[in-house]
C-alpha cells in the first residue's frame, strides 16, 4: 500500500512537472505585454498630442493667422486621432475619472459653446461646471472649422478646451504610468507590485471594452447612420466630418491590437490561440476584414461614404462583435454563465 | 338454512386490504425520534434565508433586479406575479428578514416558515432572469418545513408553552428532509452524465483557468488534467453523496467531503449562500439526536437527560396509533410530491433536442454549474404596413443582466420579442413582426444560431410546448 501511494505521488509530481514545462500562456504575462506595449504607449501618445494641440491652440488664440490656424487644425487632427486610438483601452483610469465627458462628448451644443465662449469660461468652469456638450474635441473642432477671422473669445475658449483635454490626458497617462503617484495602473494590470488587480478582472475589462466598442461603433454609430438600428441619423457618427474616418479606424485598430498585439508581443489572442486555434483564426480573419472595410472608407465618412461601404464596414464590425461576445468570452471564461447576483443556474 | 361464507384467513384479509402497505409505511414513519436535528435544520434554514435577504439589501439587488427593470420575464402560469413598486419591494424583503428571524428563534415558527417561503418564492417568481437552483431548493425545503411537525423543538414557543412531545418528531419528517437533499444531488449528478462533462471536461476546462492567478492553487488551475479530474469527481460526488450520507459508517467522512466540496466550489464560483446552505442542510443525515448529544457533551454538566426519561416521553408520544385517514392522506401526499419531484427534472425528455442547448425544461431540474454559454442577440423588427425595418438592441429595453441571460434562453428571447412588439405597436405600427438573430457559443463550441431567423417570434404562442423555431444544437 505505501508503495502504491508513493508511486501515485511520483506520478502526480511527474505530471505536474511535465505540464508545467508546456503550460498555457500566463494571463499576467499577456496583460503585462498589453499594458507595456499597447495601452501605455497609446495613452502617452494621446497625452503628447493633446499637449501639442493645447500649445497650438494657445498660440492661435494669442495671435491668429492662417498658418497658426492650419497648425492648430493639424494638431487637432493628430490629437483626436491619437485619442480615438485609445478607444479600445478605455477602462481603468478613463472610466474611474469619467474622462469621456471632458474629452469627446457628442453631440455638441453650438449655442451653449457660443455662450460659454462669450462668458469667458475659465478652465475650471469648463471642467467642473459646464455641460459636457460644450467641451471636448468636437467643440474645438467646431471652432477651428471656421475661417479667419474667428471671434477671439471663441479662439480663447478653444485654447482653454484644449488645455482641459491636455490636462485630463496627462492625468490619465500618469495614472497608467504612476508618474508622480504611488500607484501605476499598468503595474496593477500586469500584476506587478502589491496593488495587482485580479488577472480575471483585468482580462475581463480588456475584452468587455472591446466588445462594447464594437457595439458602439457598429450598432450605435454606423447602424443608426444607416438607419439599420433606428431612424436614419448621420449625426450618430461623432464629429463634424473630416476626422470621422480616422476615428473609426482608430477604434477598430485598437480592438485589433488588444487581440493580436504588436510585433511578437502576446495579447488576448495568444490565450485564445492556446485554447482553440480555429476560434483564433476566425477572429483574426474577422478583424482583418473589419480593418480592411474601415480602411476602404473615405476620411470624411459623413460626407463621402456611400451606404454600401458603410454597410460593409458595419457588417464586418458586427462579425467581430458576435465572435467576441460569444466564442471568445466563452473560451476565456469571462462570461461565466451564472448570474451576477449569486448564480448557479 | 342459508349457507354462510367461510371466514377468510387473516393473511388473506391482509392481502385484500389495499391500504395494508400504506398503513405499514405510515406506522414506520410515525415512529418518534429526537427532534433536535430537525430543529437545527429549521434554524439553519432561517439563518441561510436571512443571509440571502441581507445580501439582497447589501448588494442593492432589490432595486437592480426587481424595481429598476422596465420589464420582467414571467413564468408560465405566474404572469400575475409582479414586483411591488418601491418602497414596497424593500418592505417585502424587510418582512422576509423578520420572518427568517422568527424561524430561527422559533416564534410561531410554522406560520413564519410558511410565510417566509411564500414571500421568498413570490420574489423568485417575479423574473426568470434571477432563477437559481438553490433558491428553488430553499422554497421546496421551506414548504416541507411548514408541512412537517418540526415547529416545536428548540423554539421560543415551546419554551413559553411546553407541551408533551415537543422534543420529538416522527422519523418520517427526517426521511423527507433527507430526501429533499438527495433529490438535488442525485439529479445534479445525472445531469452531469453527458459527453461534454465527462469526455471534454466542459465547462470546467473553460472555467478553471479563470483562476490562474489565485494564490497557491493558481498554477494548478491551468493544468489540463484538472478539469477532467474535477468533472469526474464532481459527477461521482453528486451521484453518490446521498448514499454515503445514509450509511452510518461513511456518514461523517461523507459530510466532511461534502463540506470540502462546497467550500472549493464556493471559492471558485460565485454561488452565494449555496455552499453554506448545503453543508448545513446535510447535517440532517446524522442521527436525529446528534445536536442534543453534542450539547450535552458541550455542557459537561452530567445532567443530560437520561435515556429512560427520553423513552418515557417517546412512549407518551406514541401511546395511540396514528389516526388512520390523516396518516394515509399524508403518505399519499408525500408520494405525489415525490412523483412530481422526480418527474419535473426528467420532463426534458418530452422535448426534442439537447436540453443544454435549447433549455426547454431546463429550470427546476438541478442542472447546477453545467453549461458555459455566451450569446449575442439582436432583434429585427419589421412592419410591412408602415415600412418599419429595424435592428433592435435588447439593451434598449432590458437590463444588462436580463440581456446576458436572455441571449441564450429561447423562452426569454420569445418573451422579449413580444415586449418589443408591444413597444412598436404603441408607437403606431399596427402589426410588428419580431425576429431574433441569436448566436450562442456553448461549452467551447463555435457560435451557432439558436433561433430560426425567419420565425416571427411575436406571432408564436407563449407555451410550454416544444418550440419548433429553436434550431438544433451544433455538433
Amino acid at each position: 500500500m505505501p508503495k502504491l501511494a508513493a508511486a501515485l505521488l511520483l506520478l502526480a509530481a511527474a505530471a505536474l512537472a511535465a505540464s508545467a514545462c508546456v503550460g498555457p500562456p500566463d494571463r499576467r504575462d499577456i496583460l503585462a505585454a498589453l499594458a507595456d506595449n499597447v495601452f501605455v504607449p497609446a495613452f502617452e501618445q494621446a497625452a503628447d498630442a493633446a499637449q501639442s494641440l493645447a500649445t497650438a491652440a494657445d498660440r492661435l488664440a494669442g495671435d491668429p493667422s492662417p498658418g497658426r490656424l492650419d497648425r492648430a487644425r493639424d494638431q487637432w487632427r493628430a490629437a483626436s486621432t491619437a485619442w480615438a486610438a485609445t478607444a479600445a483601452f478605455r477602462f481603468g483610469p478613463v472610466m474611474d475619472r469619467r474622462s469621456a465627458s471632458l474629452i469627446d462628448w457628442w453631440p455638441i451644443d453650438r449655442d451653449a459653446i457660443q455662450d460659454a465662449a462669450a462668458a469667458g469660461a475659465s478652465a475650471e468652469d469648463i471642467a467642473e461646471r459646464q455641460s459636457a456638450a460644450t467641451r471636448g474635441f468636437y467643440a474645438i473642432e467646431s471652432i477651428l472649422a471656421e475661417d479667419l477671422p474667428i471671434d477671439s473669445a471663441r479662439l480663447r475658449y478653444a485654447a482653454r478646451l484644449a488645455g482641459v483635454i491636455a490636462a485630463e490626458l496627462a492625468a490619465i497617462r500618469d495614472e497608467w504610468t504612476g508618474v508622480g503617484r504611488d500607484f501605476a495602473y499598468a503595474d496593477a494590470l500586469a500584476g506587478r507590485g502589491d496593488t495587482a488587480i485580479s488577472a480575471t478582472l483585468a482580462l475581463s475589462d480588456v475584452v468587455r471594452t472591446s466588445i462594447f466598442l464594437t457595439e458602439t461603433v457598429g450598432d450605435m454609430q454606423l447602424g443608426k447612420a444607416l438607419g439599420v438600428t433606428g431612424d436614419r441619423d448621420p449625426d450618430a457618427i461623432p464629429g463634424l466630418g473630416p476626422s470621422t474616418g480616422a476615428d473609426l479606424r482608430g477604434a477598430v485598430q485598437g480592438i485589433r491590437l488588444s487581440f493580436l498585439g504588436t510585433g511578437d508581443h502576446s495579447a488576448v489572442g495568444t490565450l485564445v490561440n492556446d485554447l482553440d486555434d480555429n476560434a483564433y483564426d476566425r477572429m483574426q480573419a474577422a478583424l482583418d476584414d473589419a480593418m480592411a472595410a474601415v480602411d476602404a472608407l473615405p476620411a470624411d465618412i459623413k460626407a463621402d461614404a456611400g451606404d454600401d461601404a458603410l454597410h460593409t464596414a458595419r457588417d464586418a464590425i458586427k462579425q467581430v462583435q458576435i465572435l467576441y461576445a460569444t466564442e471568445i468570452v466563452s473560451l476565456l471564461g469571462i462570461s461565466v454563465g451564472f448570474s451576477d447576483n449569486d448564480g448557479d443556474s | 338454512m342459508s349457507a354462510r361464507a367461510p371466514a377468510l384467513p387473516a393473511a388473506a384479509l391482509n392481502r385484500a386490504d389495499p391500504w395494508r402497505r400504506v398503513d405499514a409505511l405510515a406506522r414506520r414513519a410515525s415512529r418518534p425520534v429526537d427532534a433536535s436535528a430537525a430543529a437545527v435544520f429549521r434554524i439553519a434554514f432561517g439563518i441561510i434565508g436571512l443571509a440571502a435577504i441581507i445580501r439582497f439589501f447589501a448588494h442593492g439587488w432589490i432595486d437592480q433586479l426587481y424595481v429598476a427593470p422596465a420589464h420582467h420575464f414571467k413564468y408560465a402560469g405566474f404572469e400575475w406575479v409582479s414586483a411591488w413598486p418601491a418602497p414596497w419591494m424593500h418592505l417585502h424583503f424587510a418582512a422576509l428578514a423578520l420572518l427568517a428571524v422568527a424561524v430561527i428563534l422559533g416564534i410561531r415558527s410554522r406560520a413564519a416558515v410558511l410565510l417566509f417561503t411564500i414571500g421568498f418564492t413570490y420574489v423568485e417568481l417575479i423574473d426568470k432572469t434571477t432563477y437559481l437552483n438553490h433558491y428553488y431548493w430553499l422554497s421546496l425545503a421551506g414548504l416541507l418545513l411548514a408541512a412537517l411537525p418540526v415547529h416545536r423543538a428548540w423554539t421560543l414557543d415551546a419554551r413559553r408553552d411546553p407541551r408533551p412531545g415537543d422534543s420529538q418528531i416522527p422519523v418520517g419528517a427526517i426521511w423527507l428532509l433527507r430526501a429533499q437533499i438527495a433529490v438535488l444531488y442525485l439529479f445534479a449528478g445525472i445531469a452531469k452524465l453527458n459527453p461534454d462533462w465527462l469526455l471534454h471536461a466542459q465547462p470546467l476546462a473553460i472555467w478553471l483557468p479563470h483562476h490562474a492567478d489565485a494564490p497557491l492553487v493558481g498554477p494548478l488551475m491551468t493544468q489540463s488534467w484538472l478539469p477532467f479530474a474535477m468533472s469526474w469527481a464532481g459527477a461521482a460526488f453528486d451521484c453518490t453523496i446521498a448514499a454515503w450520507l445514509l450509511i452510518p459508517r461513511t456518514r461523517a467522512a461523507a459530510w466532511i467531503v461534502l463540506s470540502a466540496f462546497h467550500l472549493v466550489t464556493g471559492l471558485l464560483f460565485p454561488i452565494g449562500v449555496f455552499p453554506a446552505l448545503m453543508a448545513a442542510a446535510a447535517l440532517i443525515f446524522f442521527n436525529p439526536d446528534w445536536p442534543r448529544r453534542a450539547l450535552d457533551r458541550l455542557r459537561r454538566t452530567g445532567k443530560a437527560e437520561p435515556p429512560l426519561q427520553r423513552t418515557v416521553k417517546m412512549l407518551h408520544y406514541t401511546s395511540g396509533q396514528p389516526p388512520k385517514w390523516p396518516a394515509r392522506a399524508a403518505v399519499i401526499a408525500v408520494a405525489l410530491v415525490a412523483l412530481v419531484q422526480i418527474a419535473v427534472p426528467l420532463r426534458h425528455h418530452l422535448y426534442p433536442g439537447n436540453v443544454r442547448w435549447n433549455e426547454e425544461a431546463y429550470r427546476f431540474s438541478w442542472r447546477v454549474l453545467l453549461t458555459e454559454k455566451a450569446g449575442h442577440l439582436d432583434y429585427r423588427v419589421s412592419d410591412p404596413a408602415t415600412g418599419l425595418d429595424l435592428l433592435v438592441d435588447p439593451a434598449d429595453h432590458f437590463t444588462p443582466l436580463q440581456v446576458e441571460r436572455m441571449a441564450h434562453q429561447p423562452d426569454m428571447i420569445q418573451q422579449g420579442a413580444k415586449i418589443i412588439r408591444d413597444h412598436y405597436r404603441a408607437l403606431g405600427h399596427p402589426a410588428p413582426q419580431v425576429r431574433a438573430d441569436a448566436r450562442v457559443a456553448w461549452n467551447g463550441r463555435p457560435a451557432a444560431r439558436l433561433i430560426d431567423p425567419a420565425a416571427d417570434l411575436a406571432a408564436q404562442p407563449l407555451s410550454i410546448l416544444p418550440k419548433p423555431w429553436i434550431l438544433p444544437a451544433p455538433g
